[in-house]
């Protein structure tokens, strides 16, 4: 290096040295920690004894459970989660009825296993199943039930 | 030593050097890999990618900044410095990886471009713990891209040694970048220490090496003192070793006084190719040669053997008993001056 070079040179490492571990210090001690977050969950309805509907697929399996006191639920153990952003799960009461005239009945997470509590009336006459997306605003999946 | 430009010229030390580079590479990727494995089996392949070029690049980086003053420490360390330009080649390919794999995996998937994404998915800018350290990446990488570009001999003989040194002086700003996309970054992601300790300790090695070369080379810049007719006081002839030099520093730059043959000549310390100390290397088949990278000239004018076309500045010299003076006005460069005869 000739003179001009060598004197820069000195000059950067000699700003460095000052800069580097100012930043470096400055970066570590304030670096956020991070909170954990633990998830709540609302616990889950009690199984329902009595199934008396059932459809089942690799991905999930659907039941319409009842107590015979007047106490109906939908189950579903979703094997398999929606490749979709948001996904969530309705319901058709007439075989006929297309989607816009379909109830919501929840969002849906990853896989695992769903428990919702319906109506008695709304229980004995479901006959479709239906996942949307609601982000994509598409038909995700549709099942009949008989 | 090369007349025109090819894209690579090849020798034996070259490709022992690549072959030992390429492979450390693939060692170090292949044992980040098994023990990730092992420690982590549920990383995914691009995680994995990002992770394991990410840090090779930084240890890489740290090795080519420690070459010039370990080089400078001691001539054993010589060898890395020959094809560092290699080494910082490989290195921009492996941080580049790490950067596009980042980029297209962390902003591919947004409803705008990747690099938009980049610089606007967070625009806390006016933050320092909080600032976007992907940024810090990016422009880093911009740096690293230029100088490798830039590594050829035609871009040296081109920009001028000067000019290219100067923009490969770059590189220390990449540095600083990197420290602060890594502090910013990835130390804040991780709840474990030791990539802060080990980023804080390549730091310090840096920092000590540089600084203390640094110094010690602006302790041999010291201007000698003129004599009355203008010559400088070198040293006793017989403190020059037999085909190696003695350094002094007149008018404001460095002058290399080689002793050889029974004969003294006096040339610029400073070599035409990448400003390399010709005052440390030795003569070799009658030439001057430089320690970094073999480019040689005649003590006696100063000029490359042909072909090559490469000359530097000559200077006077007198003995007066066994005290040797040199002259620090230098004669244009490659002009002829007998060498001294030592009596």
């Amino acid at each position: 290096m000739n003179t001009r070079l060598r004197k820069t040179h000195l000059w950067i490492w000699m700003a460095w040295v000052i800069l580097l571990p100012i930043l470096f210090f400055y970066a570590y001690f304030n670096t956020p920690i991070a909170e954990s977050q633990v998830l709540i969950f609302k616990n889950l309805p009690e199984a329902l004894p009595i199934k008396f509907k059932s459809v089942e697929d690799t991905q999930m399996k659907i039941s319409l459970k009842t107590d015979n006191k007047q106490a109906f639920q939908l189950e579903m153990v979703l094997n398999e989660p929606f490749k979709s952003p948001a996904p969530s799960i309705w319901i058709n009461l007439n075989e006929t009825a297309t989607f816009e005239n379909s109830a919501f009945i929840s969002n849906i997470e990853g896989k695992g296993l769903y428990r919702f509590p319906l109506e008695p009336k709304v229980a004995k006459q479901i006959k479709e199943i239906i996942f949307y997306c609601n982000f994509q605003k598409k038909i995700l999946k549709q099942i009949k039930l008989n | 030593m090369s007349v025109g430009y090819k894209a690579i010229l090849w020798n034996r030390q070259k490709r022992h050097y690549d072959r030992v580079m390429i492979s450390l590479v693939v060692l170090y990727l292949s044992l980040f890999t098994v023990l990730t494995l092992i420690f982590n089996k549920e990383i995914i392949p691009q995680t994995l990618i990002i992770r394991a070029t990410g840090t090779l690049a930084i240890l890489m980086l740290h090795v080519i900044l420690s070459i010039g003053p370990l080089a400078r420490l001691n001539p054993r360390f010589l060898p890395l410095l020959y094809n560092r330009r290699h080494l910082g080649v490989l290195m921009f390919l492996i941080a580049a990886t790490h950067g596009i794999f980042s980029i297209i995996w962390f902003h591919g998937f947004a409803y705008v471009s990747p690099l938009y994404s980049l610089f606007v998915s967070n625009r806390d800018y006016t933050s320092l713990i909080n600032f976007p350290f992907e940024v810090f990446g990016f422009f880093a990488l911009m740096i690293l891209f230029l100088m490798a570009v830039s590594s050829h001999d035609f871009w040296l003989k081109n920009l001028s040694p000067q000019v290219w040194k100067t923009l490969h002086s770059l590189v220390y700003i990449a540095y600083g970048l990197l420290l602060m996309h890594v502090m910013l970054g990835v130390v804040q992601s991780e709840t474990s220490p030791w990539i802060a300790i080990s980023f804080g300790i390549g730091l310090l090695t840096l920092l000590v090496l540089h600084i203390s070369i640094g110094l010690k080379e602006s302790k041999i810049d010291k201007e000698a003192k003129k004599e009355a007719d203008g010559f400088v006081k070198v040293c006793d002839v017989n403190e020059i070793p037999e085909n190696k030099a003695k350094i002094i520093f007149a008018n404001s730059e460095r002058i290399a006084i080689f002793k050889y043959d029974g004969k003294l000549s006096a040339i610029s310390n400073v070599c035409k190719h990448q400003n390399g100390p010709l005052g440390e290397g030795k003569i070799i088949d009658g030439c001057i040669t430089c320690p970094w990278h073999g480019y040689q000239y005649l003590p006696h004018n100063g000029t490359s053997p042909p072909p090559f076309k490469e000359k530097v500045a000559t200077f006077e010299l007198k003995l007066i008993g066994n005290t040797v003076f040199v002259n620090p006005i230098p004669f244009e460069e490659g002009t002829e001056v007998t060498p001294l005869e030592i009596t």
